[in-house]
This record gives structure tokens, C-alpha cells and sequence, in this order.
């Protein structure tokens, strides 16, 4: 027979908990729409500095410059995006477990760590690490991008690596999140879309002078959107992880205090007997 | 440069990563090109160019207005000017007493640093100075 009290205190504490998780779930669903709007807001830029890239690439001529560089020689590197916190579902699992299994299959690989969760879980293991940067997510800025693809660009010019590409939750809607790898340098100019027009520009300065400033921004771009997806859908991601545990401690609170009830009921029928049978026994 | 003589507008769109900054119609537009200011007219012929620190500015009717833009890029195709920058203010955003600041906070850096953080200076230097010549002009 359980205790009364003790059930009481566990639905106390279940409640208690109960509130936290609604509480996440509501700041993250608030924090959700600011980082979905800040996404929104940077399609304008995006679309216009991929048609740019591709009407440069598309134009015939052989184009040089140290980031379009295809070569076989060297390590690649893998840049993972996990968040600076866990308490979401299994946003953060599901990007290291990918991880790993691409460290696995090519173990010539250095990584590149972007968000606590990942830092942490790579601590301890004997993987070759090139940085690690565990507080982005409080706030994403483009200085931070801007610092992290600087390095990926001067160790890549430097021929260290062949290939740079990046695996994280990509934000597709508010309940789900994609798991995406990226292939981020050698660039790959899109020469074959519809956005690529046929118009005959007069460059200035000359084109191979354009891509040398335009394709390490539009790196730092790339990564800023990374970031920015990573932590939209890192959000959602939590969201939805707190709205279940919100109805499972719904349910757990249902259960017990059904629990409770008929405790208390027992209770009061064992004390009814008692006084029953000793009014009998003065009685007899 | 040739000016159209069906008398079109220009569409101006002006984007950082983080906002659609402007997206309007006017008549004439001047980018701060690496090799100078750089005028925009109706029937321009199709153009890639790189910008510099500095202002833009751009007319409509007789009403002209400026922009603070660092590192930009601009694409001039079908009387639609397309400019991507880093970073763009409005004369109303600007912060004058800051950028003054700021300017003297680089002449610090200019007398003492390494080469890195002279340039780092001058960049800023450049900003500020624009900044303040726009919020000035307004």
C-alpha cells in the first residue's frame, strides 16, 4: 500500500517539472520565430549572391581562384554544427552520430566544431580536432562566421585540406528538422540553374578580381546560414521535445493521482471498519 | 553610360545578410565604385562592379537620399540595380558622437599597432568617415 504523503510528494515534484518544461517549450517557441524571421531575412541576399557566382562561373572562361580549386591531395574537413545546450530531443545526437560515421569511413578527417554539445562529446575521443567553438548560440552574428570561415579560407588556400563540408539539422517546418551535409569549399558555382541568365555583363574589375573578394564572403555567408538553420531548427527542435514531456507529465500527474485517490479511499474504508468493529465488540 | 530614352526608372534593391535595407524606384543612382563614384541612369548597359566603402545615394524626382554602405557589390541588369553589402545605415541610424569615436579610438590604433590591426583601423576609419559625411549631408 503506498504512502499518502509519499504519493503527494511526487506529484509535487512532477508538477514542478511539468512547469519548467512548458516554460522551455514556450521560450522556445518564442525564440523559434525570431530566428525563423532573421532566416527569412537573409533569402534577398542569398539568392543574389548565388546568381552572381553562377553568371561569373558561367561565362566560359576557366576561372582561377584558390577555393574553386578541385584537388585529390590532402584531409578533409568536417565542420559540425551541434547547439551550446541539450533538453532537444535528439537534434544534438542525430548531428554527432553522423559525425562520426563520416569520421569512420574517412578517417584522414580533422573537424571543426561549432557549439558546446559537440566540443564536449569529442573531448574524450581521439579525433583530430581544428577548433572548437562552444558559444555561438546565445546569438548568432556574422562577426562569428565571418571569424570561423577566415580560418576555414587561409588553411584551405594553404592546401591543407582538399575538401570542406558541413553536417547539421537543417530547419525544414516547426516540427521537423533535416539532417543535411553540405559540401562547402571546393566551391561549386550552380552553372545550371534557371537563375543563371544569359545577359553579357561588363565586369569592373575584371571577373577573376570579382571572385577573389566575392567568394570568401560568400563562404562566410554559407556558414552564417548554417548557423542560422542550426539554431532555428535546434529550436523547433526543443520545442517539440518539451511539448511531450509537458503531456507525459500530464499523464504521469493523471496516473497518480488516481493512485492517490484510491490510497485515500482505502484508507478511509480500513478506518470505517476499525470503527464499525469496535462499536460491534462494546456492543457484544 | 547611355541614357534610355523610353525616360524608365530604376529599380534600386539593397540587401545585407541580415535585412532587405531598400527596395525601391528612382531615377538615377551613385554607388561608391573602387575607382570612384559611380552614376547609374536608366538604360545603363548590364554591369558587375565591386564597391567600396562609402555612400550611396540615389534620386528620386528631386528628393535625394544616402546611405552609409561598407564592401558592397552591385549588379546593374534591365534597369535594376542590385547592391549587396556588408553593412548599410540610414542617415537616421547613424550615430555621429560614436562614429566620432570611433575615428579617434582608430588614430589611436594607426600611432601604435601591428600591421594587422592598422589595417583593421583604417577599415574603420574608412566607415566612420563615411557615416559621418552621410549623416552630414542629410
Amino acid at each position: 500500500m503506498p504512502n499518502l504523503i509519499d504519493i503527494r510528494r511526487r506529484i509535487r515534484s512532477v508538477k514542478n517539472t511539468q512547469q519548467i518544461t512548458k516554460a522551455m517549450k514556450m521560450v522556445a517557441a518564442a525564440k523559434l520565430r525570431r530566428a525563423q524571421d532573421h532566416i527569412l531575412a537573409t533569402r534577398p541576399y542569398a539568392l543574389e549572391i548565388r546568381k552572381v557566382i553562377g553568371n561569373l562561373a558561367s561565362r566560359g572562361e576557366e576561372l582561377h581562384h584558390p577555393l574553386l580549386e578541385v584537388r585529390d591531395e590532402g584531409k578533409d574537413l568536417l565542420i559540425v554544427v551541434s547547439g551550446d545546450k541539450g533538453l532537444a530531443g535528439s537534434f544534438n545526437a542525430n548531428v554527432l552520430r553522423r559525425a562520426s560515421e563520416l569520421v569512420d569511413k574517412s578517417p584522414e578527417t580533422d573537424l571543426l566544431l561549432l557549439g558546446k554539445k559537440g566540443a564536449d562529446f569529442y573531448r574524450r575521443r581521439d579525433v583530430s580536432t581544428r577548433a572548437s567553438y562552444s558559444s555561438l548560440f546565445s546569438g548568432v552574428t556574422y562577426e562569428d562566421a565571418k571569424k570561423i570561415a577566415d580560418d576555414i579560407v587561409q588553411s584551405f588556400a594553404r592546401r591543407e585540406y582538399r575538401r570542406v563540408t558541413v553536417v547539421y539539422n537543417q530547419f525544414k517546418s516547426m516540427l521537423a528538422q533535416e539532417l543535411s551535409e553540405e559540401q562547402l569549399l571546393p566551391i561549386e558555382p550552380a552553372t545550371d540553374t534557371a537563375e543563371v541568365s544569359a545577359t553579357a555583363y561588363h565586369f569592373e574589375p575584371a571577373p577573376s578580381s570579382i571572385l577573389g573578394d566575392l567568394l570568401p564572403r560568400y563562404l562566410t555567408f554559407q556558414i552564417y546560414r548554417v548557423l542560422l538553420e542550426s539554431q532555428a531548427a535546434e529550436h523547433a527542435a526543443r520545442m517539440s521535445a518539451m511539448d511531450s514531456a509537458t503531456k507525459n507529465a500530464s499523464e504521469m500527474i493523471d496516473m497518480l493521482t488516481l493512485q492517490y485517490n484510491r490510497a485515500r479511499q482505502a484508507a478511509i474504508t480500513t478506518e470505517l471498519i476499525e470503527v464499525v468493529s469496535g462499536a460491534n465488540a462494546l456492543d457484544g | 553610360m547611355s541614357e534610355s530614352t523610353t525616360g524608365g526608372r530604376l529599380k534600386l534593391v539593397l540587401a545585407t545578410h541580415d535585412e532587405k535595407v531598400l527596395d525601391v524606384e528612382c531615377d538615377q543612382v551613385a554607388l561608391p565604385g573602387r575607382l570612384g563614384e559611380l552614376g547609374v541612369l536608366p538604360g545603363h548597359m548590364p554591369l558587375l562592379t565591386i564597391l567600396s566603402v562609402g555612400e550611396l545615394r540615389y534620386r528620386d524626382g528631386k528628393r535625394e537620399t544616402s546611405l552609409a554602405i561598407s564592401w558592397g557589390f552591385a549588379e546593374v541588369a534591365d534597369d535594376v540595380v542590385t547592391v549587396l553589402a556588408e553593412f548599410a545605415q540610414r542617415p537616421d541610424e547613424i550615430d555621429v558622437a560614436g562614429a566620432k569615436a570611433e575615428i579617434e579610438s582608430a588614430y589611436e590604433v594607426l600611432s601604435v599597432g601591428g600591421r594587422e590591426e592598422v589595417k583593421e583601423a583604417l577599415a574603420k576609419l574608412e566607415l566612420a568617415s563615411a557615416r559621418i559625411q552621410v549623416a552630414e549631408r542629410n
